[in-house]
C-alpha cells in the first residue's frame, strides 16, 4: 500500500516537473519569438503578397519554429536559426502556391506590375518597385536579397543559406549589378 | 537607381512593420501549434497507408504461392503479388525516412534540395506503385480469386489472358508516350492534369527545382 502511495506521489511529481519544464520552454520561446518577430513578418512579406496568404505564412513559420524549438542550441545565434526555418518554410510555401496556381494570376498582380514601370518619385512607389524586383527573383535569390537588405554579415548569410562566404560575396555583387540594370528601378 | 535606394525602400517597409500586430502568442500557450497541420502530414499518412497496403499484398501473395506450389501460373502470380507488396513497402519506407530526415533548421539550400529530392522520389514511387497496375491487376486478380474461392482465374480466362497482357502493355506504353508527348510539345495544362492524376504532383517541377538549386550553387 505504502509503495503504491510512493509510486503515485513520484508519478505526480514527475508530471509536475514535466509541466513546469514545458511551461518554461513555452515562455522562453515566446520571449525569443517576440524579440525577433520582425524576421517572421519580413520573410512572410517577401514571399507572400496577398494579406491572407501572408497571415497563413506567418502562422506556418511560427508553428514550424515551435516544432523545431526543442532542437535549438542556445549557444548558437537565434536569429540565424530563425532565418533558416522561416526561409525554408516560406520557399516551400511559395513553391506549393506556384503549384496550386500554375495558371492563375492574382487579380491585383497586373495592376501592381503596371504601377512600377513608371518613374519613381514617392517612397511608396519605391517600395512597390522593390517588391516588383523581388517578385521576379527566384526564391533563393530572393532569400539572398532579403538577408543583404537586413545587413546580415557574409558569414551569417553563408550559414543561413549553406553557401561558402566567397560564393555569397560573388552572388551579392551580381545581385547589385542586376539591381543597377533593372528598368523598373531606373525608370 | 542603386542598391542604396533599394535599402531605403526596405527601411520604409521596416517602419511599416512596426505598426503591424504582434504575433499571436496565444497559439503557443494553448498548444495549438503542436497540432498545426504540417504540409508533409498527408504525405506521411499516405505512405503509412501504402505500407499497410503492401502488407496485405504480401499476405495475399504468400497465401497463394504457399498453397498452390503445384500450379505454376498461380505460384508465379503469388510471387509477383508478394514482390509487389515488398516493393510498395520499401518505397514507402524510403519516402518516410526522407520525411523524417528533414530538419527545417538546416541551411536553406540543403533543405530545399532534400525537399525537391523527396518530391521527385515520391512521384517515382507513385508511378511505380500506380502504373504497374496496367499489368499487375492480372496476377492480383488471379491471386485474389485463388485465395477467396480456390478458383483458377487463368483457366477460366484461357485465351483472353494474352489479350489482357497485350492491352496492359499497350496501355502502359500509351501512358508513357502520351506523357512524353505532352512534355515535349509544351502542353503544360495537359501535362499538369496528367501528372496530377498519375502521381498527385509533377516530377518535371521537382526536377526543375533541383536544377534551380544546382544553378544557384554553381553559378
Amino acid at each position: 500500500m505504502q509503495t503504491h502511495g510512493h509510486n503515485q506521489a513520484g508519478k505526480g511529481m514527475m508530471q509536475t516537473m514535466a509541466f513546469t519544464a514545458e511551461k518554461s520552454r513555452r515562455e522562453r520561446f515566446g520571449e525569443l519569438l517576440e524579440q525577433h518577430r520582425k524576421i517572421v513578418f519580413k520573410v512572410a512579406n517577401t514571399y507572400a503578397r496577398l494579406a491572407d496568404d501572408r497571415a497563413d505564412l506567418v502562422q506556418e513559420i511560427s508553428a514550424q519554429l515551435w516544432r523545431a524549438f526543442p532542437g535549438y542550441d542556445e549557444a548558437r545565434s537565434f536569429s540565424t536559426w530563425m532565418y533558416r526555418i522561416a526561409l525554408n518554410v516560406a520557399i516551400s510555401h511559395l513553391r506549393n502556391a506556384e503549384r496550386r496556381d500554375t495558371h492563375t494570376l492574382p487579380l491585383d498582380e497586373s495592376a501592381h506590375e503596371a504601377a512600377v514601370v513608371v518613374g519613381i518619385a514617392e517612397p511608396d512607389e519605391r517600395v512597390r518597385a522593390l517588391e516588383a524586383f523581388m517578385v521576379q527573383l527566384d526564391p533563393l535569390n530572393r532569400a539572398l536579397l532579403l538577408l543583404v537588405l537586413e545587413e546580415r554579415s557574409y558569414r551569417e548569410i553563408a550559414e543561413i543559406l549553406g553557401l561558402s562566404e566567397t560564393n555569397v560575396a560573388t552572388r551579392i555583387s551580381r545581385l547589385k549589378q542586376r539591381i543597377r540594370n533593372d528598368t523598373s528601378f531606373n525608370g | 537607381m542603386e542598391f542604396d535606394d533599394m535599402k531605403a525602400a526596405w527601411q520604409t517597409l521596416d517602419r511599416r512593420l512596426e505598426q503591424q500586430h504582434a504575433l499571436n502568442l496565444q497559439l503557443f500557450r494553448d498548444s495549438r501549434a503542436d497540432k498545426a497541420r504540417s504540409e508533409l502530414r498527408p504525405l506521411f499518412w499516405g505512405q503509412i497507408a501504402q505500407i499497410f497496403f503492401g502488407l496485405l499484398m504480401i499476405l495475399l501473395g504468400v497465401s497463394v504461392w504457399s498453397n498452390h506450389r503445384d500450379v505454376a501460373h498461380l505460384l508465379i502470380s503469388g510471387v509477383i503479388v508478394h514482390a509487389y507488396g515488398v516493393v510498395a513497402i520499401v518505397l514507402a519506407g524510403i519516402t518516410l525516412s526522407m520525411i523524417q530526415r528533414l530538419d527545417y533548421a538546416s541551411p536553406v539550400l540543403a533543405i530545399q534540395k532534400q525537399l525537391a529530392q523527396l518530391r521527385a522520389f515520391y512521384i517515382r514511387n507513385g508511378m511505380i506503385v500506380g502504373l504497374s497496375w496496367w499489368l499487375f491487376w492480372i496476377p492480383f486478380v488471379a491471386s485474389f480469386f485463388a485465395w477467396l474461392a480456390g478458383v483458377d482465374f487463368f483457366e477460366n480466362m484461357q485465351g483472353a489472358i494474352g489479350w489482357c497482357i497485350a492491352v496492359g502493355v499497350v496501355g502502359l506504353l500509351a501512358t508513357w508516350g502520351f506523357h512524353h508527348w505532352a512534355q515535349r510539345s509544351g502542353r503544360a495544362r495537359l501535362l499538369k492534369v496528367m501528372d496530377d492524376n498519375m502521381t498527385g504532383s509533377s516530377l518535371r517541377k521537382a526536377q526543375s527545382i533541383l536544377d534551380e538549386i544546382r544553378r544557384f550553387e554553381q553559378d
